[in-house]
């Protein structure tokens, strides 16, 4: 079942086509591979996705909706969530603090009964809490869970955004380069968690620099160049693929 | 509201009860004034919480104060009914006006506050109905049946009761599903976005709750000075504001804005004694404080006082334990 589709998607910002003309279809319990040189699009993708932008071509349909042109608030209503390439944490506040943030639209107890603190409310509080305890350990967060969240190391703070998004309840996961500047144990780790992630349900598309990981974990891999699918396929596809070695290739030579 | 909240909200309006017998009528007075003016910053600080700058406090307490002083001279209203009417008055006209503001950012909102404020007092002072430059005088003081709220002590108690309802239903909001949705959209707008959070929906509950109080206390302002001019909303108010939440420090959305008041109003008062060079002694210590100790009086209690109680009790926060 097709989760997430791109139908001839395109995002100019005045003159400068940053993704143009991309297709894309995802499917129900995949892990999908984003990849391309630095500069093809993958971020801006996943910010019209998920509505950070309109999409100046084309369409996006989730779960057979279109959300195009949906704000992003309303898209992780709709249960798909994202992490960001520069790591967004509330500093200030606590790990399981953190985690529990996620879990605001999921306790829908009405304003009244929230501003009265009714028992309702409290029991639904109590779930969100429990609740964040058990992503906290399955993140493997459990050590650090009490401190701040800017005083994390950088592969720490990575998990913890994964943790966040997962504690939304979505039933799909955009993950933006999720192990970029971890050392090899972390990326182990997270690639273990990514994998556990998929078996929870949740359906996976990632943005990776790192070719062994993604070649590793991904089930099928899109490929972009300047704004364009270049290609699309399985790992091994990819690897020989003529056109995807040229475009990191030639990037490398310029 | 948290065990610490509860016991610091009790042990803070025990201490205040006993002031107009401890303190005498003169300093009843002053302290009348920071309570007002710490109100007056609250709104300030309540809406920092959700990463809006307000300028236009000015403007919404002179709603206040106007209402009161127009339905209870001119159409003989109870003081309580104009009060509430002031209140849901500032509400809706907030609502009309930042609805355009508050979907276009920080910035927008900061610039609209400023007028809005300004055209407020303007209205105010240029129609005849709200009695020009002059102002409305000879306002009916609150009374419950026969007792009126004359003394400066009833007056206290009455401006208590109004700080004891605000930080009550404050501190219920900041605790609540509301309260964590604000400090989210403060925290980093985008991950909050990210989260489900409708940003404009949540900050225009913010300002609106913002409104209802700063006109209710407007109506407190009318009764207690029984008069209201446009010469008393002035913007100086809405930059006196700033000064004493930045002297309070920014990060205790709910004390700093009391500490910095009684800064402000406390310091000229001790001096009287050097005259005309009050002000500007009251200017140095400001930009020193605003140079040297960036996160406020209360940010310099945090960095010092706090880790020795710590030692001292041998509690710490959790995940400050010292190695």
């Amino acid at each position: 079942m097709t989760l997430l589709e791109c139908r001839n998607v395109s995002k100019n910002f005045g003159k400068l086509q940053a993704v143009a003309n991309v297709d894309l279809s995802v499917e129900k319990g995949e892990i999908r591979g984003l990849i391309g040189p630095n500069g093809a699009g993958k971020t801006t993708l996943f910010d019209v996705i998920t509505g950070f932008y309109r999409p100046s071509t084309g369409q996006v349909i989730y779960q057979d909706g279109d959300i195009s042109k949906l704000e992003p608030h309303k898209i992780s209503q709709k249960g798909l969530a994202r992490t960001f390439q520069q790591t967004f944490l509330f500093g200030f506040s606590s790990v399981f603090d953190n985690v529990l943030a996620g879990f605001h639209m999921r306790c829908r107890a009405g304003s009244l009964q929230e501003f009265s603190h009714s028992r309702h409310a409290c029991m639904l509080d109590k779930q969100a809490r429990d609740e964040a305890m058990e992503i906290i350990n399955f993140m493997g967060l459990a050590p650090v869970q009490f401190m701040w969240a800017m005083g994390l190391t950088h592969g720490y703070q990575r998990m913890l955004g994964v943790a966040v998004a997962l504690a939304t309840g979505p039933t799909m996961l955009l993950l933006d380069e999720p192990v970029t500047g971890m050392n090899p144990t972390e990326k182990t780790q997270m690639m273990g968690l990514i994998r556990k992630i998929r078996d929870r349900g949740i359906t996976v598309m990632l943005v990776e620099h790192d070719m062994k990981t993604v070649m590793d974990i991904c089930d099928k891999i899109t490929v972009l160049n300047y704004g364009r699918k270049i290609a699309e396929g399985l790992p091994d596809e990819i690897k020989q693929n003529k056109e995807v070695i040229e475009a990191y290739l030639g990037r490398e030579g310029e | 509201m948290t065990r610490n909240q509860r016991i610091c909200f009790a042990v803070f309006f025990l201490l205040m009860i006993p002031v107009p017998w401890l303190l005498g009528p003169f300093m009843t007075q002053i302290v009348i004034l920071v309570i007002t003016s710490g109100m007056l910053a609250l709104a300030f600080t309540h809406t920092l919480k959700c990463g809006l700058l307000r300028f236009d406090i000015a403007g919404w307490w002179a709603v206040g104060g106007y209402t009161t002083a127009v339905l209870t001279t001119k159409y003989g209203v109870s003081f309580w009914l104009s009060m509430l009417i002031g209140g849901l008055i500032a509400v809706a006209i907030g609502y009309l006006i930042f609805i355009v503001a508050i979907p276009r950012g920080m910035i927008a909102f900061f610039m609209v506050g400023m007028v809005v404020a300004m055209i407020i007092t303007q209205v105010f002072s240029a129609s005849e109905y709200f009695g020009g430059w002059g102002g409305i005088a000879n306002i009916p003081p609150p009374s419950i049946g026969s007792f009126q709220f004359i003394s400066k002590p009833s007056l206290y108690y009455l401006g208590l009761a109004l700080l004891a309802l605000q930080l009550f239903v404050l501190l219920l909001l900041y605790n609540s599903r509301i309260g964590r949705a604000w400090s989210a959209i403060g925290g980093g707008l985008k991950l909050a976005k990210s989260l489900g959070i409708d940003i404009v929906k949540y900050r225009m509950v913010n300002v609106l709750v913002g409104n209802f109080f700063l006109a209710l206390l407007g109506s407190y302002y009318a009764a207690y000075s029984l008069s209201v001019s446009p010469m008393s909303f002035s913007t100086g108010v809405s930059i006196n504001v700033m000064v004493a939440v930045l002297i309070g420090g920014m990060f205790h959305s709910i004390s700093a804005p009391f500490i910095g008041s009684a800064i402000l109003y406390f310091i000229p008062e001790y001096l009287r004694s050097t005259g005309e060079f009050s002000s500007i002694i009251l200017a140095l210590i400001t930009i020193f404080i605003i140079l040297f100790m960036p996160m406020g009086l209360l940010g310099l209690f945090d960095r010092w006082v706090m880790p020795l109680i710590f030692r001292l009790t041998k509690r710490y926060p959790p995940g400050m334990q010292p190695a």
